[in-house]
C-alpha cells in the first residue's frame, strides 16, 4: 500500500491549480487531442479511438504510448473511456435478433457490390433474351397456324383463288 | 492477415465490406453485433440504462456503415477489430449517458448550491508546466482518483509494479517539494521521464 492521506490531498492540491486539460499532441506526432464524442472532427474523434484501441492492443512504439497516456492524464473522461474499454475487452453478449434485424436493416442501404451488380445484370439479360425467343416462337407459330386455315379454306371454296383475284382485277 | 487475427478479424473480409457488399454487411452484422452489445452492456448496464443498449448499437453501426468512411477509419494495421469495436462502443455510450443525465433548471438549483466556496487564491501557489510528468499524472490519477492498487494500475499501463511505485515515489517528492514551498521543485523534468 503507498496510499497515504496526505499524498493524496497533495494531489487534489495539484489538481486544483493544474485543471484537467488536453494536452497538445507530442512534437512530429499526431497525438490524441480530442475529447470522444465532443468537439473535434470526426474523423479526428475517430482517429483518437483507434489509437486508443492500438494502446490496448499494445502495437504502439514509445512515443506514441507516452503520446496517449498523455490524453489520458489529462482528462479524467478519457481515462473513463480507457478503463472502461479494457474491462469489455474480449467479452461477447448474446445479440437480440431484433436489435441484429434493426442493424442489419440499417446497413442495407449500402451501395451494392460490383458482384451483386454483374448478377442484376445477368438476370435483366436472360429474361430480355428469354422474352424475345419466346415472342419469336409464337410469331412463328402463329403464321404457321395461319397458313394451314387459308389452305383449309381455299379448299372448301370459301376463299378466292390469288390467279381468280388477279383476273378479275 | 496479422497471425494474431482474432476470429472476428478472420471471419470479416473488409475490403468487401468497403466495397459495400450487402451480404458481407449482414454478417459483419452478425458476426460483430455480440462484441459492440457487450461494451455497451458493460458501460450502460451499471447506470440502469441497460433498455438503451438497442438503440445505442444502432448508432454505432450508422457510424460503421457510412459509405465515405467505412468502419469508421479502422486500420488493420494498427489495432485489432474487436478492440476497436470495443472501444467505439464504450464511447458511444458514454456519449449517450452524458446526454441522458438530467440538467437541472437553474431556478430549482437551492441558492447555497449556487454560492462559490472560498478557496485559496491561484496566484499564490503556482504550478509550473511540467511539474509532473504525464506518466506520473497518470499513475497518480489512477491511485489516487481510481483507487487502484499497484498491480493493478501496472497491469493497466502495461509496466511493472515496482515501475508505478518508483513514479509515485517520485511524483510525491516533487509536489511535497513543492507545495511545501520551502523547497525548489528543481528542474523540471522531461515527459519521457518517469
Amino acid at each position: 500500500m503507498i496510499r497515504s492521506d496526505d499524498d493524496k490531498t497533495l494531489w487534489q492540491r495539484f489538481k486544483e491549480h493544474v485543471p484537467a486539460s488536453d494536452p497538445s499532441p507530442a512534437p512530429g506526432r499526431e497525438g490524441p487531442s480530442a475529447q470522444a464524442g465532443e468537439g473535434g472532427p470526426v474523423g479526428e474523434e475517430e482517429a483518437n479511438l483507434l489509437r486508443l484501441a492500438a494502446w490496448i492492443d499494445d502495437r504502439l512504439d514509445e512515443g506514441e504510448r507516452e503520446a496517449v497516456e498523455a490524453w489520458l492524464a489529462a482528462d479524467p473522461r478519457h481515462l473513463d473511456l480507457a478503463l472502461s474499454a479494457l474491462s469489455a475487452r474480449g467479452l461477447v453478449a448474446p445479440w437480440p435478433r431484433h436489435t441484429q434485424a434493426r442493424a442489419a436493416d440499417l446497413v442495407a442501404p449500402v451501395r451494392p457490390s460490383r458482384h451483386m451488380l454483374a448478377a442484376a445484370a445477368a438476370v435483366v439479360l436472360i429474361v430480355a433474351l428469354g422474352g424475345f425467343e419466346m415472342g419469336r416462337a409464337g410469331s412463328q407459330w402463329l403464321e404457321g397456324a395461319g397458313a394451314v386455315e387459308v389452305d383449309l379454306a381455299r379448299e372448301l371454296g370459301l376463299v378466292p383463288d390469288p390467279d381468280l383475284v388477279e383476273t378479275l382485277l | 492477415m496479422r497471425p494474431d487475427a482474432t476470429p472476428l478479424e478472420r471471419a470479416v473480409d473488409l475490403t468487401r465490406l468497403a466495397s459495400g457488399d450487402k451480404i458481407e454487411w449482414d454478417r459483419f452484422v452478425r458476426r460483430a453485433g455480440p462484441v459492440i452489445y457487450a461494451a455497451l452492456l458493460r458501460r450502460l448496464a451499471p447506470a440502469g440504462a441497460a433498455a438503451d443498449a438497442d438503440d445505442v448499437a444502432q448508432e454505432v453501426f450508422l457510424r460503421l456503415c457510412k459509405p465515405d468512411r467505412p468502419l469508421a477509419g479502422y486500420d488493420p494495421a494498427r489495432a485489432s477489430l474487436s478492440t476497436f469495436l470495443t472501444v467505439l462502443a464504450t464511447s458511444a455510450a458514454i456519449d449517450h449517458l452524458r446526454r441522458r443525465r438530467p440538467v437541472d433548471p437553474l431556478d430549482s438549483v437551492p441558492e447555497e448550491r449556487l454560492a462559490v466556496a472560498a478557496r485559496e487564491p491561484v496566484g499564490r501557489v503556482q504550478v509550473p508546466d511540467g511539474l509532473l510528468t504525464q506518466r506520473q499524472r497518470l499513475v497518480l490519477a489512477l491511485i489516487y482518483d481510481r483507487e487502484m492498487e499497484v498491480a493493478e494500475a501496472a497491469e493497466f499501463l502495461g509496466v511493472n509494479p515496482q515501475t508505478i511505485r518508483s513514479t509515485h515515489h517520485k511524483a510525491m517528492l516533487r509536489l511535497r517539494a513543492h507545495f511545501a514551498g520551502d523547497a525548489s521543485p528543481g528542474p523540471l523534468v522531461s515527459q519521457n521521464e518517469v
